[in-house]
């Protein structure tokens, strides 16, 4: 399956954020530990919401975190 | 392993025993002909009915089952119960595979009859739509979970 166009820096976040595990980041934001596994791995997109949840974890805006990135022309 | 994917393994699972167990019983009682007769779409409904019950039994014996057994097996006495909107999205789209196969079985169900099959070989072709239908369901949400949405 493809990836969705959208990068983040949450593993970046998590180290500057004193290595907070990823199970306390779910905790956090109300979500499973696999579910913070699959937006780190960008095998999903979180909706809106989650994502101003995450970056409000690490006092960030959501620009900060999650970036899209647009699929270039074909070739 | 997420919460929701336990239960959607303990379903593939509980589904296959049900089928074959119930799915034989009634294979059996159409090949020997007992719903050919004249009260046969009775003994149809009545089998089909013992279906659904024993699969609700089966489901609940079988997700609890495998809830205990993944506890010991990973020996976390604990494990999460959260369901999150991953969750909520993957179940949505094992909901439309299974409505996709369920719908194929009936489709194919009413060729059958436009052809002249009876009416107890449409009917085992709706439910054995809306078994494979289930199953593929929850095998497309094993995979999701497995190797991203």
């Amino acid at each position: 399956m493809a990836n969705p166009p959208i990068a983040n820096t949450i593993r970046r976040c998590r180290f500057d954020a004193d290595e907070m595990t990823q199970k306390a980041l779910a905790e956090q934001v109300g979500v499973t530990r696999q579910t913070i596994i699959a937006i780190e791995n960008a095998k999903y997109s979180p909706t809106l919401e989650l994502a101003f949840q995450i970056a409000a974890v690490f006092g960030k805006e959501l620009g900060e975190v999650f970036t899209y990135i647009p699929k270039g022309p074909k070739p | 392993m997420d919460h929701e994917e336990r239960n959607a393994w303990g379903a593939v699972i509980a589904s296959t025993i049900t089928f074959l167990y119930f799915g034989s019983r009634i294979w059996g009682a159409t090949v020997a002909g007992i719903y050919a007769t004249d009260d046969g779409l009775r003994l149809w409904a009545w089998d089909v009915l013992w279906l659904m019950g024993g699969g609700i039994v089966i489901t609940i014996v079988v997700m609890i089952a495998f809830q205990i057994l993944y506890a010991i097996a990973t020996n976390t006495p604990n494990p999460s119960f959260i369901t999150d909107e991953r969750d909520t999205m993957i179940n949505r789209r094992g909901v439309q595979v299974t409505l996709v196969v369920a719908s194929a079985g009936f489709i194919l169900a009413v060729i059958m009859l436009a052809r002249g099959w009876g009416a107890v070989g449409a009917l085992n072709t709706i439910l054995l739509g809306m078994a494979a239908g289930a199953v593929a369901g929850d095998l497309y949400k094993i995979a999701v979970y497995r190797f991203g949405l």
